[in-house]
């Protein structure tokens, strides 16, 4: 026992080239989850840590909930912990891009080193089944006769689905009166109890709904069909070259050892080719995106320019 | 399949000895993590979750069933022998609860608790299997401007409940209404009251608050008296009850009020269980001939909350199984339990799964009805044991218990400070007559009624009367005016047979 309490703190005190050989033997890995248990996210990361148990060989990963501040505490968190593979995080993208132009946070873009993507959620744009409105040509042409008529819930400005109905407004020349809603299900209920006209949203939560019946999908901002719901008409089939949404993926604090980044991001990929996740992910509406750390990194710093921009001209706050 | 076939081979199912052994472990499980302050029901819950994932579905529910159930009447264990409530919707059974033990009955109020809670929840679980759908189409007659006016029904209860100082029971909501006020704005997202320190970007969580009003004060005074009398039992002691409380029958009344006010305040996404336990609280104390005897030891007042709340219970599970839509946090909780299994909640599930469902309703049932057995036992031979203990060991356990139920909420040590500043805070509002209650329904009622104002007036594009015009907030504001004249008018009533009594 005290001969394992010394190496242990033996490996501690390694310099990171040589911790970096025992990683992750030792300790386990903290895995940050900047929303509350139960939630999306949260059912997300504890549906894979079995799998990359699996496929990191020793490995023993602990969620963490660091909920609050709009993701803000958690997604500080992994950013500012030490770069040794022990603590990564799940980030939101895009609400952990926006929130350091909205205020002054403790973590940029650059504190992060992407690992990888797992989910893409792409923005929907949604009615109630007995709607008026069934198309998005409809919408657009009411919209422009009355401007600010249409009540649109999003889900909190700054958020992915504020941003996704942004681009619309812009791209089609409409003006509508935003609603945000704290969360999916009390805009849920808002739109199929008839208190708003249509939510933007998810696919990921809209499909289940659309399926029912209760409500139906007027646009997708995926370039293509997505398969959990192929009924679904995308933006760009309607003459709207929008590709917008949720991503959620694994990043560790910037300063990680590359030979870490990759061994997780290897990890994560076998994962997401596991059948017996791949099973899981369906039941939960979960639309699978992978990217490995190079793309994934690339990915999100265009993204986090494109907000940039957007904040430069627009400023939501 | 027809619903009977489907009732039938559920009921088959749920008896199942993996099954049942399912259902009162995690009976058992809720009981305890209620019963510790700051520990709840959703986290219980949260934390089941994962384990779940290799579990057969009904092992899983049946554990989720019992968790649920057992943890809301968990609460009312130490709310009664410490007056600390284990749970926010347990705060009215301390009013009376506390008072009973003081004279002896703990055991009896014991047994009135989970008896309540017993039937509180086998009402609500009935009411879910059979009502599920009409009572879904109620929950979509609430949008925010509906929410907003329950939000001020929610309130003006307070009001009532402000007891005999009413200027210092509204400072105590003004109190709540403040602290609610901290963090992000979530309609603009501006800072408020956060003085540009991180931690307060986030608001505070009313189980921080909570745990601190209630649960540091008890511990300093049980800490003085262990000071002043050295190492001596606390003489709060469960002695075996003189009398048995038997008198059931007058507690059938306010059952029937109870279970009715806690169903129906479920179907309400957000409100909870507290609003059930106190609205149930005021309605049985209204409805008394001798409402004086409330907050005095009343068997009534203590049913009336334990029914109230756990009667909340498989209601607010309505929204989540018949619109996939979960109404609250702990049916947020649920329902990811449902997805774990592969389920999708909604009308689909009805269809695609019928005996699944129908027998997670069947135990929401009877993990209700075993709170008749495991209930009172859990209470009596477990927690009761406690109070035999020294004061100067019972402080330091419940110091600590509320630290670690407040850390596990977001792994926060500010969260440990805000508590111990909190606690501080109870204890001097105590010390000065102000009562507590009104700080935690301030804290749950305030940023609601304040969001659902502002989604409502954004909605009706600033108009401020057709945010009132709709039937259903008719009839709530209607309900709100019934409520803030009744002391108005009894004011005047007394002042008028003052007055005659007096020329006379």
């Amino acid at each position: 026992m005290k001969k394992l309490l010394g190496l242990t703190l033996a490996a501690g005190l390694m310099l990171p080239g040589a911790a970096m050989a025992d990683w992750p033997a030792g300790q386990p890995i903290n895995l940050v989850v900047a929303y509350s248990a139960g939630g999306g996210t949260d059912i997300l990361a504890r549906t894979m840590v079995p799998f990359l148990e699996r496929y990191i060989e020793g490995a023993r990963f602990v969620v963490v909930n660091r909920p609050g501040a709009g993701g803000e505490f958690g997604f500080t968190e992994s950013a500012n912990a030490t770069p040794d593979g022990y603590t990564i995080g799940f980030v939101n993208a895009p609400a952990f891009l926006t929130l350091p132009y909205e205020r002054q946070t403790r973590y940029t873009f650059e504190s992060f080193e992407p690992i990888a993507n797992l989910v893409t959620d792409p923005a929907s744009l949604i009615v109630r089944a007995d709607s008026n409105i069934e198309s998005l040509e409809q919408f657009v042409a009411y919209a422009k006769e009355n401007p600010n008529a249409l009540t649109v819930g999003q889900q909190g400005y700054g958020g992915s689905m504020h941003l996704s109905l942004e681009a619309m407004l812009r791209s089609a020349e409409i003006e509508v009166t935003q609603v945000p809603f704290p969360g999916i299900p009390p805009a849920s209920t808002a739109l199929l109890g008839g208190h708003i006209a249509a939510n933007m949203w998810g696919l990921g939560e809209a499909a289940p709904l659309a399926k029912e019946g209760a409500i139906r999908v007027l646009g997708v901002m995926a370039r293509d069909r997505v398969a959990l719901y192929p009924d679904a008409p995308t933006f760009a089939e309607q003459g709207y070259d929008l590709f917008s949404g949720s991503d959620r993926g694994f990043a560790a604090p910037a300063g990680t050892p590359q030979e870490i980044i990759d061994t997780l991001g290897a990890a994560i990929e076998r994962t997401l080719q596991d059948p017996e996740f791949l099973a899981a992910a369906e039941a939960q509406f979960l639309p699978l995106n992978y990217m490995g750390p190079a793309e994934y990194k690339a990915y999100l710093g265009e993204l986090n320019q494109q907000i940039g921009q957007l904040w430069e001209t627009n400023p939501w706050r | 399949m027809p619903m009977q076939d489907a009732l039938l081979s559920a009921l088959i199912e749920i008896f199942a000895w993996q099954n049942f052994l399912a259902m009162v472990v995690g009976v058992i499980g809720g009981i305890v993590v209620g019963a510790l302050p700051g520990l709840t029901a959703t986290m219980g819950i949260a934390i089941l979750i994962p384990l779940t994932f290799t579990m057969e579905p009904l092992i899983a529910l049946g554990m989720v069933a019992g968790i649920y159930n057992g943890g809301i009447y968990g609460g009312a264990i130490p709310a009664i022998l410490l007056g600390i409530p284990g749970t926010s919707s347990s705060i009215p059974t301390t009013f009376d609860g506390v008072p009973l033990a003081r004279r002896g009955d703990a055991e009896n109020a014991l047994r009135v608790s989970a008896y309540s809670s017993a039937i509180g929840g086998i009402a609500s679980g009935v009411a879910l299997l059979i009502l599920a759908p009409p009572l879904a189409t109620v929950t979509l007659l609430f949008g925010p401007a509906e929410y907003f006016w329950v939000a001020v029904f929610g309130m003006c209860s307070i009001a009532v409940l402000l007891g005999d100082d009413a200027f210092k029971g509204l400072i105590s909501a003004a109190i709540g209404l403040l602290i609610g006020t901290i963090g992000i704005d979530s309609v603009s997202g501006h800072e408020r009251f956060t003085f540009d320190i991180f931690y307060l970007t986030g608001g505070f969580d009313f189980i921080v608050l909570l745990a601190g009003l209630y649960g540091i004060p008890p511990a300093i005074t049980l800490a003085q008296t262990a000071a002043s009398s050295a190492i001596a039992s606390s003489g709060l002691s469960v002695t075996r009850a003189k009398t048995r409380f038997r008198d059931w029958k007058s507690l059938v009344p306010t059952w029937i009020r109870s279970s009715t006010i806690g169903i129906v305040v479920g179907v309400l996404p957000g409100v909870g269980g507290t609003m059930a336990a106190f609205l149930s609280y005021n309605e049985a104390r209204r409805a008394d001939p001798d409402p004086s005897s409330f907050g005095k030891g009343s068997y009534k007042g203590l049913a009336a909350s334990e029914c109230g709340n756990n009667a909340d219970n498989a209601s607010s599970l309505i929204p989540t199984l018949t619109l996939g839509v979960p109404g609250n946090a702990v049916a947020a909780v649920i329902m990811g339990a449902f997805l774990v299994q592969g389920l999708q909640p909604g009308p689909a599930m009805f269809r695609s799964e019928p005996v699944l469902v129908y027998a997670f309703i069947l135990q929401m049932i009877m993990t209700a009805g075993m709170l008749f057995f495991l209930g009172g036992m859990i209470a009596l031979r477990v927690f009761a044991p406690v109070l035999r203990l020294p004061p100067a060991l019972i402080a330091p356990v419940v110091i600590c218990l509320s630290v670690i139920g407040v850390y596990t909420i977001q792994n926060s040590i500010f969260d440990i400070y805000a508590l111990l500043g909190f606690g501080v805070l109870g204890y001097l509002l105590q010390a000065t007559g102000f009562p507590l209650a009104p700080v935690v329904l301030g804290l749950i009622l305030g940023p609601m009624a304040e969001q659902q104002l502002r989604l409502a007036l954004i909605i009706a594009r600033g108009d401020f009367v057709a945010i009132s015009t709709s039937a259903v907030s008719l009839i709530i504001i209607s309900l709100i005016l019934v409520v803030l004249a009744i002391p108005l008018v009894r004011f005047v009533r007394g002042h008028i047979v003052r007055n005659r009594s007096r020329t006379r």
